[in-house]
């Protein structure tokens, strides 16, 4: 090879690393401006204000009597129903393992069942639930005045109701984190146990300390979720103090002071998930192989088989009576074709704009995903300061109430964009994108942890350059993590609604805004049949997702 | 049942078990008299870590009783007395130290029936007799192989068990630390007075060590002579 040629090549070769660099660049600017940004705006003029000394901001932010009962019982109900998950979470988890698993080596019955049926409770709207709770109420309230006691469902203590609907929303979550803290404790690490030790005594001291880091990022995340939503509560006439950053902005139309009134959430939100992040990266255990092998080699882990099949029982009985309303739904016969001929328009641009946010968030994540894993596995360069920057960005958006990410695009819109623009269904693509990506890049992120760091040593060995390594061997070994990504933000985004609410333009048409506005005057078969048209959607995006994964991975969840 | 006066820390009847159509053990006694060391050799995949589990309690055969200290433990499918309480300690391949505990609480683990004192007092023995004493404050991050298995050993033989059951202790270890620890086993067996089983690839590092040897062959065991 002559010098010139090869100073040819090695100039490609720069010139290729600067562009995936760019490209990464551009996906973190990228991420920056549609989660962040409107955020930052609105947040840093209310700051702005706070600096300046303005006692109208001042005021907003040193709560008055009742603002401080409303955060403090707004923290209460989020604690109960993160400790109601928890709980019940870890308990039935241990349930479902021991009974799944064959114990001797065969293939586990139902192990790609429960990470499936986990998966499509988690991604139904919160408020489908809601609806499930007033139903239930309803036929309770009926049931009650049959031997002759009175009690409406608008009687039903607030608290109580968007207690339990928050509760059973969130409940896969804890579900899930406890299955992945459980399959994390080594057989051996529990049978030393056993040997020495009762089942409460090893729970205690050796599973529980071991699944912890797994338990508290579920916790954390149902935490952070049962607080920042505001839509449960207020279906159920529950005053919380995210609903109060809707109604200080539908009151003033003064953003900034919707965001002062955020900061509390947004500083106690942030520490749940600064502190499960730190519990995770301490003593986190990644999960190997296939989950289907982690369940094969689950031990009886729980504490107590009463406890465990009483945690089991409620969570089976929610189940069974989330499915059974949805089959009375599906009985609605003539009526549900009409009325899926009816609200078609809004169907439409609910599947286009869902489809459009999770083909958008696609590249971000699958690039941010990458470069955060990168930093992990190897010394790439960047500073443990750098890192952790850069997790601070991906996870911040996840503690800002969605009802200000829709205060603040509604904002930034109407400061900066024509009117053309601001009543487009753009606006409902960003706020699906401001709520949804953070989860996307995780998602891939995780995917790319699972990829065998000697896969990727092996493919640099041979094709150094890295973009051709990402399309031939990188990109195809987190392609599960892609599609999941793209499922989690349709599914997400068909359902979204605390920020769309907000940001999005009245009558923008979307199924998701329709079923909320029908919720407010109570559960009906109207709502029924929609909550229905919107379950059936992203259970089948989902169920889709989840086979393609499995392909991927030879049939293996 | 109950046979105490006379009874050995563990006896095996006519065990059998059989996973997907292979019958891995097949009728087979064994026991164990106190202060004795008994290796179990046979190539891998023969059944002798389901044996371990079997008396351990961690698994259950298809047919077969065992006996610790004479009550009935095992009768069949059915467990009788789990597996903490039966006077068995067990190592296993892996040492299985427990992250979040230092070694002298790993080692007081399965003390919990004595009172504080009669605990320490305990813990500090078995710490002395498995040779690390002066690891008591230290992480399991912190060991080297051959203290982890010690660590092991110690937390196993803490409770004062009536038989010790060791799968494969010796297999991560280099020469030097297989023979130092295979003499820990021995002075242990000898001092606690416990009927130790030890799994073994590699009978040649247990000379010296074993009182007798057997094997496993078509689930089977039968005497091995040296």
């Amino acid at each position: 090879m002559t010098a010139p040629a090869a100073e040819s090549r090695r100039a490609a070769r720069r010139s290729r690393v600067t562009s995936a660099g760019s490209l990464v660049a551009t996906a973190w600017a990228f991420y920056v401006a549609v989660t962040l940004a409107p955020v930052l705006a609105v947040a840093g003029r209310g700051l702005a204000r706070l600096v300046a000394g303005d006692a109208e901001a001042w005021g907003l932010l040193l709560p008055s009597t009742r603002r401080l009962w409303l955060l403090v019982d707004s923290l209460a109900a989020s604690l109960a129903v993160t400790a109601f998950t928890t709980i019940i979470g870890m308990l039935a988890a241990a349930a479902f393992l021991r009974r799944i698993a064959a114990g001797d080596g065969a293939a586990p019955r139902g192990a790609s069942l429960l990470p499936a049926a986990l998966i499509l409770w988690a991604i139904t709207p919160p408020y489908l639930h809601a609806l499930v709770g007033m139903e239930a109420g309803n036929a309770l309230a009926a049931a009650l005045r049959a031997i002759g006691l009175t009690v409406a469902p608008a009687q039903w203590p607030g608290w109580l109701a968007a207690f339990a609907a928050q509760a059973f929303a969130l409940l896969p979550i804890s579900l899930a984190a406890a299955s992945v803290g459980l399959l994390g404790v080594g057989r051996a690490e529990f049978e030393a146990g056993r040997m020495l030790a009762g089942r409460g005594r090893v729970f205690l001291r050796v599973v529980l300390p071991l699944a912890a880091p797994a338990t508290a990022a579920g916790a954390a995340a149902v935490f952070v979720l049962a607080l920042l939503d505001h839509a449960t509560p207020s279906l159920f006439g529950r005053a919380s103090h995210a609903m109060e950053i809707v109604a200080e902005h539908a009151a003033t139309r003064l953003a900034w002071r919707a965001a002062i009134l955020a900061l509390p959430l947004i500083l106690i939100a942030g520490l749940a998930i600064a502190a499960a992040s730190i519990a995770v990266r301490r003593g986190g255990r990644a999960l190997t192989g296939t989950v289907a092998m982690r369940i094969a080699e689950a031990r009886p882990l729980g504490p107590s088989p009463v406890a465990e099949s009483l945690a089991a029982a409620i969570v089976l009985g929610y189940a069974a009576l989330f499915v059974g309303l949805a089959a009375a739904g599906l009985g609605l016969g003539t009526a549900l074709p009409r009325l899926i001929w009816e609200v078609r328009r809004d169907l439409a641009t609910t599947l286009v704009d869902a489809v459009l946010a999770g083909l958008l968030a696609l590249g971000p994540a699958a690039l941010i995903g990458w470069h955060l894993a990168a930093g992990e596995g190897r010394a790439a360069g960047r500073t443990v300061v750098g890192r952790g920057a850069a997790w601070v960005v991906v996870l911040l958006p996840l503690a800002v109430p969605p009802a200000l990410i829709g205060v603040g695009i509604a904002e930034v819109l109407a400061d900066h964009a024509p009117m053309a623009l601001r009543t487009s269904p753009l606006v409902a693509i960003w706020a699906h994108l401001a709520r949804f990506l953070p989860f996307a890049v995780l998602v891939v992120h995780a995917a790319v942890r699972r990829v065998d760091p000697a896969l990727i040593d092996a493919a640099r060995l041979h094709r150094p350059s890295a973009p051709a390594r990402w399309r031939r061997i990188e990109g195809p070994l987190s392609m599960s993590g892609l599609v999941a990504a793209f499922a989690l933000v349709f599914c997400g985004a068909v359902g979204e609604l605390e920020a769309t609410l907000l940001s999005a333009a009245p009558g923008a048409g979307l199924l998701s805004m329709r079923v909320f506005n029908y919720l407010h005057y109570g559960a009906s078969d109207t709502v029924a049949a929609l909550g229905l048209v919107l379950g059936a959607i992203v259970w089948v995006a989902a169920v889709t997702a989840l086979r393609a994964i499995g392909r991927r991975r030879g049939g293996e969840p | 049942m109950s046979e105490t006066a006379v009874a050995p820390p563990l006896r095996a009847l006519g065990l059998s078990k059989a996973f997907a159509g292979r019958r891995v053990l097949q009728d087979v006694d064994l026991v164990l008299a106190p202060a004795t060391v008994t290796a179990l050799i046979g190539p891998s995949g023969v059944g002798k870590t389901t044996l371990l589990r079997i008396l351990a309690g961690l698994d259950l055969p298809d047919a077969g009783r065992v006996l610790c200290r004479g009550d009935l433990a095992t009768d069949g499918p059915r467990l009788l007395r789990e597996p903490h309480d039966r006077g068995i300690g067990m190592v296993f391949q892996q040492p299985a130290l427990w992250p979040h505990m230092s070694v002298g609480e790993q080692v007081a683990f399965g003390l919990w029936r004595l009172d504080e004192r009669t605990a320490a007092e305990r813990r500090d023995a078995a710490l002395a007799l498995a040779e690390i004493a002066a690891l008591a404050g230290a992480q399991p991050a912190r060991l080297s192989g051959g203290e982890a298995a010690r660590v092991a050993l110690a937390r196993a033989l803490a409770p004062l068990p009536a038989c010790l059951l060791l799968d494969e202790p010796l297999a991560h270890l280099d020469a030097r630390l297989r023979r130092d620890l295979a003499a820990t086993i021995r002075r242990a067996a000898t001092e606690t007075g416990a009927a130790v089983l030890i799994v073994t690839h590699t009978p040649d590092d247990l000379a010296g060590t074993v009182d007798r040897t057997l094997g496993l062959a078509d689930g089977r065991l039968v005497a091995v002579v040296p």
